[in-house]
Order: C-alpha cells, then sequence, then structure tokens
C-alpha cells in the first residue's frame, strides 16, 4: 500500500519537457480554424449571441495558438467545444459537430488544458524571458497520459466496433469503395474480395495494436510508424477531414517527451 | 501539496473512467447511456449504396449497364447513375435498360450495403421490362 502510495505520488509530480505539448497547443487551433473556422466567419450567423460566440472562440483558439495565457486559452477553447459538441451539435441539432472528428476537435482541448501546454514556443514564455526569468521547458507530466488515454480509447474502441462479420467478411470495406469510386458494379478485376478481407482485417488488428503498442516503450516506435502509414491512407481514400492530421498531430504526445525535445532541438539549432 | 496530489488523481480518475468506461458501458455492455462518446467511425457509411448486376432474356446474358446506358467510361456517368442507393432505383434504372436494350425480360441480382455487410434485395425473378 505504502509502494503504491509513492508510485502515486511520483506518477503525479513526475515532469517532462514541454516541448511536445507545446507543439500540440499550436497545431490544435491550426486544424480547429481549418475544419470550423468558416463556420466562425460573424456573417455566417448574425445573431447577437452567436456573433459573441465567434469573437470568443477566435480570441481564445488565436492565444491558445500564440501561446497567451496558455492553460487559460486552452481550457477556454475546450469549455467552447463542449458547448459546441453537446450544446449546438446535440441539441441544437448542427450535425457536422456531432462527428467523431469533430468531437475530437473540441474536447482535447480540455485534456490539453490540464498539461503545461504553454512551456515552450510560446508568448507566455516569451513574456517571461523579457520579465528576466528563465523558466525551464519542464512541467508536470500527467495530463499529457490522459491524452494518451484518450488516444488508445479512441484506437480501442474504433476497433471493437469492427470486431463483427460484416467488417471480417470484408463486405464492409466493399461497401466504402463502391459507395466512394466504383458506383454499384461490383468490381470484376481477380483478388478484389479477397483484398478487402485482408485490407478490413489488417485494420482491425492494426487499430487494437496501436490502443495498446503506444503504452508499450519497446514498440511504440513502429507501431506509430504503421499508425502514419494507416492515416495517410484513410485520408487520401476517405472523407476524414481533419481526423486523420488530429491522430498524427497527437502521436507526439504518445512519443516520450525528451525524445520530442531532443529532435526538435536537434532540427533548430543543432543543440542536443 | 498532498491535496494537488490527490486532485490531479481525482481528475485523471475521473476523465480516464469517462474516456473508457463511457464507450465501454455502451459499445461492449450495450448500455444506453446519454452524452458517453462512443467511437463507432464510419457506422453507417456506405450503407447507402447497392451492388446491382442485370441480366438480359431468358439466357440470363449480363448488360454492361452503364455502356447500355451510353457511358462508355463510368467516370462519365452522373453519380446518381453510377451509384444506386437502394432496390427501388436499381427497378427503375432496369427499366431503362430495358427500353435501351429493346428487351422484353430483364431480371437482376441485387444487394445493398448494410452495417453488418451486404443483404439481398428484390426478387431475382422479377422481370423489370413488365410495366
Amino acid at each position: 500500500m505504502h509502494a503504491l502510495r509513492a508510485r502515486l505520488v511520483a506518477f503525479f509530480s513526475k515532469e517532462a519537457s514541454t516541448r511536445s505539448v507545446s507543439l500540440v497547443r499550436i497545431g490544435w487551433p491550426l486544424l480547429l480554424w481549418s475544419r470550423l473556422g468558416s463556420d466562425f466567419v460573424l456573417y455566417q450567423h448574425i445573431q447577437p449571441w452567436r456573433i459573441g460566440l465567434s469573437l470568443l472562440w477566435y480570441a481564445a483558439t488565436a492565444a491558445m495558438f500564440l501561446g497567451l495565457f496558455s492553460r487559460l486559452s486552452t481550457a477556454i477553447t475546450g469549455a467552447l467545444g463542449i458547448f459546441l459538441y453537446y450544446g449546438l451539435g446535440h441539441q441544437m441539432g448542427v450535425e457536422p459537430y456531432t462527428h467523431h472528428h469533430t468531437y475530437l476537435l473540441f474536447t482535447l482541448p480540455v485534456l490539453l488544458a490540464l498539461t503545461p501546454c504553454g512551456g515552450s514556443f510560446s508568448l507566455d514564455r516569451a513574456l517571461a524571458l523579457r520579465r528576466g526569468d528563465a523558466p525551464r521547458e519542464r512541467g508536470l507530466d500527467w495530463g499529457r497520459h490522459l491524452i494518451k488515454v484518450q488516444l488508445s480509447a479512441i484506437y480501442l474502441f474504433g476497433a471493437w466496433s469492427k470486431t463483427e462479420w460484416g467488417h471480417a467478411s470484408g463486405e464492409r470495406m466493399e461497401q466504402y469503395f463502391m459507395v466512394l469510386y466504383q458506383g454499384s458494379d461490383y468490381p470484376v478485376w481477380p483478388g478484389f474480395h479477397w483484398l478487402m478481407v485482408a485490407l478490413s482485417v489488417t485494420v482491425i488488428l492494426l487499430e487494437y495494436a496501436i490502443a495498446l503498442g503506444i503504452w508499450l516503450p519497446s514498440a511504440r516506435k513502429w507501431i506509430l510508424g504503421f499508425g502514419v502509414i494507416l492515416h495517410a491512407g484513410i485520408y487520401v481514400s476517405l472523407p476524414v477531414a481533419t481526423f486523420s492530421a488530429s491522430m498524427l498531430l497527437l502521436y507526439l504526445l504518445a512519443l516520450a517527451p525528451e525524445t520530442v525535445h531532443g529532435w526538435v532541438a536537434r532540427q533548430v539549432s543543432g543543440e542536443e | 501539496m498532498r491535496w494537488k496530489i490527490w486532485l490531479r488523481a481525482g481528475l485523471f480518475a475521473s476523465l480516464t473512467l469517462w474516456m473508457l468506461g463511457g464507450p465501454f458501458a455502451t459499445q461492449v455492455l450495450g448500455l444506453r447511456v446519454p452524452y458517453v462518446k462512443r467511437w463507432l467511425m464510419f457506422i453507417g457509411y456506405g450503407t447507402d449504396i447497392c451492388d446491382v448486376r442485370y441480366l438480359a432474356g431468358p439466357q440470363r446474358t449480363p448488360v454492361q449497364r452503364l455502356e447500355t446506358l451510353g457511358y462508355e467510361h463510368r467516370w462519365e456517368a452522373p453519380r446518381k447513375v453510377r451509384m444506386l442507393r437502394d432496390v427501388d432505383q436499381a427497378r427503375r434504372q432496369g427499366r431503362e435498360i430495358c427500353r435501351a436494350l429493346g428487351v422484353q425480360e430483364l431480371t437482376m441480382d441485387c444487394r445493398c450495403g448494410g452495417i453488418r455487410g451486404w443483404k439481398p434485395q428484390g426478387d431475382p425473378e422479377e422481370n423489370l421490362c413488365t410495366p
């Protein structure tokens, strides 16, 4: 019991580089703007409350991007996201806001606000340096693990939903192919059915593998490599909007923070 | 200091429960829990497509449907011609093919998409050329 308690204290006190969470803090508003920015242009909805909502959303996401009051602006972006998903999406019937990729876009900032996401590449840090502080690019690491839980959950339950005969038989994959590319004529080229079976089974197994693999340091690099291939394939072939880019950005948080820190250092200034 | 650790632990546990327990309850146990996220990506996607094969005459000769309707290449056909979304659309296109081919008998093998795979639709013996 004592040992468990000590491990708990160590886990929730552990610090790590803030560079990976900060990179996600910068990247996330870019994804939000590319997917939803046009919805929040002021003329789109001219009710006073919608104009207020749009202004607040733009202010919060811009501050998040710049790293100004980083955690607060990220938390506000997340709170607005929850309202957009449950309020506008589910209660007021704005159907595109109920999609999976928009849920992830909207709610991830809530988790990101629990990380030291302003610790690097931020106005907060630049202003602190100007004041003469020299904040170390380090902060509590437990929030990053929460985002890994979210990443795992998406793969795990995504794979679970496909673990049934429709997918395992390749028939659902055939339907995706036909609705997007082929039309109502079943392809006559040889091996089509077995290609669809192989693709389906590979996707299901890979999703389970990523869900578990991001927790295994020895397997992580390989698993994430296959994940990059999976998402690149999905991005160029299916209508997934920002989902692939979001997942790949979150892969930064599946890597050890010191790995990302060192990689950025080498790219930026050659420092180690 | 200690209360901060417990606060972090409480937050971590609650949010983990939300992220894992929610989908587990709804997707694995099949419970109905409002507001919980279910990760059912593409669950209904592609279910509005039918796989249709037209067969002409008593010999049931396969018909190249898009060619018969005047499209040399697949990509030249409008989406609504290329994609038959349900058995009624397939029947309607069958009647057009009857006229285009000038045949008296045309049947179809039709199966349409569903979330558990293909589902056979229509009667394979139905003559689509009969008004």
